[in-house]
């Protein structure tokens, strides 16, 4: 059922009960003073996510000057070599990992909530957690460039350069970290804006009518899912190697440099448009404002960013054309290179012609935006150049390479991030940024921008290597490059002055935001820590332009859920396709959990990589302790079975099995997982093809039959034992004594399963250090070995809810999502039993 | 959930996932086959790789071309989301498959 859009038939009427929006203001109340620190709403998250990926931001920008002071004269001395490896190296992994993927997330769940009508998003702890994790850690990493201990391989770290023979200190440990942080980060994002996007949305919001930046993140978390498992896997494996010496990337005992290779920019061309497509979310968001009409081609926009979020997938060996693959694998890449042309046009010409139909103001936004289209397609259109496999022969690794991917991602993602910080800032105090300075810092900008990077086209052209330190004064590069140092500066001083401009109005004391550009999306309603009032009945795609009274009626609390109806925090939970209310979903309250958590996690790495092993494992200890007593929390019964969300509309209050939005987010976190273990199987048949003529390996030997068939049928078993007492529980049938030996049974049956594996391959003789075919058969028992871990900590969980009274019919999330994992760990079992022990009887 | 998520999802994004199927397909078959005899073998004179490669490429260029024409009958005139997005889809992704094949028409052979 629709519900009424009409003036006289909205969900609630006038006047309000007293003190409806005094409750509200209390439950949401941002903590003040060092109490901040345990806010978990995402609109406070998001604005301390976006704080400190600009930190970032400045702090890799700083290290550029660096770099460009060093390359402006011939044989220059600032920096030596070893120091201008590691500026190099932390440049590109500060921007790419610690900057670009962390500020469009920061920026999606800062902005999102409002944009989508909902209170916050389904798990604001998990978004707490992600950002602490990110920052701590992130921080952390920087700090080791002024101990030495920085990492000194370049941003993609390939082996064997960075490798125990080659880079034998922490620094390439350090950097193995760093990304650890930013992997456990962007995952968690991932879970949080699919689950917001799909299920949070304001009633009527049909996919019709999302905001095209939702659309846009919601591709991107789902490509986020799908890209990131691959170097998940991939720095597992390389830590594995540097920490125990297991070859998989050392071609002498059957490894593959390559391999890492395949998995980083498996991960690391799709990082590109994860990167991009929020950018141009949040342009086709500004562009229908600044022309004041709505954006044209909106279904075109919506299957072009399918598009490039599927092709983008097919371009990982574009950046491998010259490691010797087989040229007819390297022409379906090139192929597939120039086909995203067509999907990212599609978007471009998308703008233009909204441009076009409209009225165009000319502010900072509008400049920058203009800027961004003028230098991404001239990024673009190098793209396609170097997709080109024998030009990209002759420039790869050198400075037109260099050229060529700031111009897609300064001009993609930072041109259209200034536009975005520019458009959206009244949101955070109502003060909107100087125009005079935004049109001086538009003018530095992108004036360094080319200044800086165009000459590099030549310099490049012209055969100056990447990441040299130096370069002899004979080789005719000096003017290009310091044309280019020049710009750089040039560059700089307008950032400088953009956010110095940024500071000074945040300095402004707080007013409401009103609608300063006259923008049609609900971000711009009325808004304090609770968001809108009310939640919005939508009934088009830009609802502040075609109800103009929607921002008042919100106010005044005539739409769903005017109040706290659960007495706690809270939001609707909408069918995903028509935006139907479907339950009222209680949300957690702000906590030290996740913070405290976050820092566990963050010294449990920390520690680790420094090799103190006992304080990192009490470290983790107390991380794990964190997250279930937060879990322990947040899966309660509700305190009332339905609730008023409206004059005539009861809603139930949570939701159980599919319809919960925990149960989403296990799968989506299980699917990540499936793909981290794909890519483990992946290494091991790469090593199996690898193993020239006979596999296993000389030396190398199978397990007999009976274990990994014993293994099978106790992950089997335990699995069925489980389902059992998940399908009996859920009629109430078994008591809470057999209930808890069902869980021991199962869990007794993981741990004998996991004991024959290992048995199995411990009689065969497994040695990992031996050669790359074993080393990959152990990462995948090791993988298996963290699951059963998991799996016996799980069912202790679960023990301890029922011995507490707690897993009930109302309560049973805990139950139902332990389900999953139970029975993904068996199949990933099942399936890596029987890829070790088929793939070498296929092979022959 | 009562809406159909998975099913309208799949339905407006099968030809892409027909893009990917075929990309994948034919990049592991092309890199695997290369490795084994099937690189010097030969059927009525040519490379039994470069053949199936493209009797694969024409089975995925006709399953594209028949999603396209079905997307395009039951397009509808009120401008729903499904429609157009499909229609999308179903032409990225015929150009896609046809753009992978482009390179089976200058090469023959596993070139290392």
């Amino acid at each position: 059922m629709t519900a009424p859009v009409t003036n006289d038939e909205l969900p609630n009427s006038l006047p309000r009960p007293d003190g409806e929006r005094e409750k509200l203001e209390a439950l949401w109340r941002t903590p003040r003073g060092w109490r901040f620190l345990k806010s978990v709403n995402n609109t406070n998250i998001g604005l301390l996510y976006i704080a400190t990926a600009l930190l970032f931001f400045v702090l890799a920008g700083i290290l550029a000057l660096l770099m460009r002071a060093q390359l402006a004269v011939p044989d220059n001395t600032l920096l030596d070599a070893s120091t201008y490896n590691q500026v190099f190296t932390m440049h590109g992994t500060v921007m790419m990992f610690l900057f670009a993927i962390p500020v469009v997330e920061a920026i999606a769940v800062f902005l999102l909530p409002g944009m989508l009508g909902a209170r916050d998003l389904p798990f604001p702890r998990l978004s707490a957690y992600a950002y602490w994790a990110y920052a701590i850690g992130g921080l952390a990493f920087f700090c080791t460039l002024f101990v030495g201990l920085a990492p000194d391989g370049g941003w993609f770290m390939y082996p064997p350069l960075s490798g125990k023979q080659y880079s034998p200190g922490m620094n390439a440990d350090f950097w193995l970290l760093g990304i650890g942080f930013i992997e456990i980060s962007a995952i968690a994002g991932a879970i949080e804006l699919i689950v917001g996007i799909l299920f949070t949305r304001a009633p009527g919001m049909t996919l019709g009518r999302i905001p095209i930046y939702a659309w846009t993140m919601l591709v991107v978390a789902v490509m986020i899912v799908f890209a990131f498992p691959a170097v998940i896997a991939g720095t597992a494996l390389l830590e594995l190697e540097r920490a125990f010496d297991w070859p998989f990337f050392i071609a002498e005992r059957g490894g593959d440099p390559v391999l890492w290779q395949h998995l980083f920019w498996f991960f690391g061309h799709p990082e590109v448009y994860i990167i991009f497509l929020p950018a141009a979310g949040m342009v086709s968001t500004m562009i229908p404002t600044i022309a004041q009409t709505s954006l044209v081609g909106y279904r075109a926009i919506v299957a072009a960013l399918l598009g490039v979020g599927f092709f983008s997938f097919g371009l990982w060996a574009h950046h491998m054309f010259s490691v010797g693959l087989g040229v007819m694998e390297l022409s379906f890449v090139s192929a597939a290179s120039m086909a995203v042309a067509i999907p990212t046009a599609i978007q471009i010409f998308a703008w233009i012609a909204t441009l076009w139909r409209g009225s165009v103001r000319i502010t900072t936004p509008t400049l920058f935006l203009l800027g961004f289209m003028f230098v991404f397609v001239l990024g673009g259109l190098t793209g396609v150049m170097v997709a080109v496999v024998p030009f990209d022969w002759q420039v790869h690794d050198t400075y037109f390479i260099v050229a060529h991917f700031h111009y897609v991602l300064i001009g993609g993602m930072v041109f259209p991030m200034f536009a975005a910080l520019a458009y959206w800032l009244p949101l955070v105090n109502g003060h909107t940024m100087s125009e005079r300075c935004g049109r001086w810092s538009f003018g530095l900008i992108f004036g360094g921008f080319n200044l800086a990077f165009f000459p590099m086209h030549i310099s490049g052209l012209l055969g100056m290597p990447r990441r040299v330190y130096t370069y002899d004064a004979s080789l005719g590069w000096g003017m290009w490059n310091m044309l280019s140092t020049i710009g750089a500066f040039i560059l700089a001083l307008g950032i400088a002055l953009f956010f110095l401009d940024m500071l000074r109005v945040l300095r402004k004391p707080q007013r409401p935001a009103g609608n300063p550009w006259h923008a049609p999306t609900l971000e711009w309603l009325p808004s304090e820590d609770y968001a809108s009032r009310s939640i919005p009945q939508i009934a088009s795609r830009d609802p502040l332009w075609d109800r103009p009274a929607l921002a008042d009626e919100v106010n005044a609390g005539r739409h769903w859920l005017p109040g706290s109806a659960t007495g706690g925090r809270e939001t609707l939970v909408t069918s995903p396709v028509r935006a139907l209310p479907l339950h009222v979903l209680p949300l957690p309250d702000d906590s030290w959990l996740p913070l405290i958590a976050a820092v566990g996690t963050a010294a449990f790495f920390l520690l680790l990589t420094t090799g103190s092993v006992a304080p990192a494992f009490v470290c983790g200890v107390v991380a794990v302790v964190a997250v279930l007593c937060w879990l322990w929390q947040t899966d309660r019964a509700p305190q009332v079975p339905q609730v008023k969300i409206g004059e005539h509309r009861w809603l139930p209050v949570g939701a159980r099995g599919s319809a919960s939005h925990a149960w989403w987010a296990t799968c989506i976190m299980l699917t990540v997982d499936v793909l981290i273990f794909a890519c483990f199987l992946f290494a091991y048949v790469h090593a199996s093809m690898l193993s020239s003529g006979s596999c296993p390996p000389a030396g190398a030997h199978l397990p007999a039959p009976v274990w990994p068939l014993a293994s099978c049928l106790m992950l089997l078993s335990g699995s069925c034992l489980f389902e059992m007492l998940r399908r009996q529980d859920a009629h109430l049938r078994l008591p809470q004594g057999r209930l808890r030996a069902l869980i021991m049974l199962a869990g007794i049956a993981a741990l004998a399963a996991f004991a024959f594996e290992w048995q199995g391959h411990r009689l065969a003789g497994l040695d990992p250090t031996a050669q790359a075919w074993s080393a990959a058969v152990a990462a995948i028992l090791a993988y298996q070995g963290f699951h059963i871990f998991v799996l016996m900590l799980a069912a202790a969980y679960l023990l301890a809810r029922s011995w507490k009274g707690k897993l009930t019919m109302a309560s049973r999330s805990s139950l139902d999502n332990t389900a999953l994992l139970w029975h993904c760990t068996s199949l990933q079992g099942i399936a890596g039993v029987l890829t070790i022990q088929l793939l070498p009887q296929w092979m022959g | 959930m009562r809406d159909r998520l998975a099913p309208l999802s799949f339905d407006a994004c099968a030809p892409l996932l027909l893009w990917a199927l075929h990309f994948f397909g034919a990049y592991v078959f092309a890199a695997a086959a290369c490795l084994t005899s099937l690189a010097d073998t030969e059927w009525m004179g040519r490379s039994v790789i470069w053949l199936v490669l493209i009797v694969w490429t024409m089975a995925a260029l006709l399953c594209a071309l028949w999603l396209l024409i079905r997307a395009g009958r039951r397009r509808r005139p009120d401008g729903r989301l499904l429609s157009g997005v499909r229609l999308g889809c179903a032409a990225l992704g015929l150009v896609g498959i046809a753009w992978t094949g482009l390179p089976l028409l200058l090469l023959s052979t596993c070139v290392a």
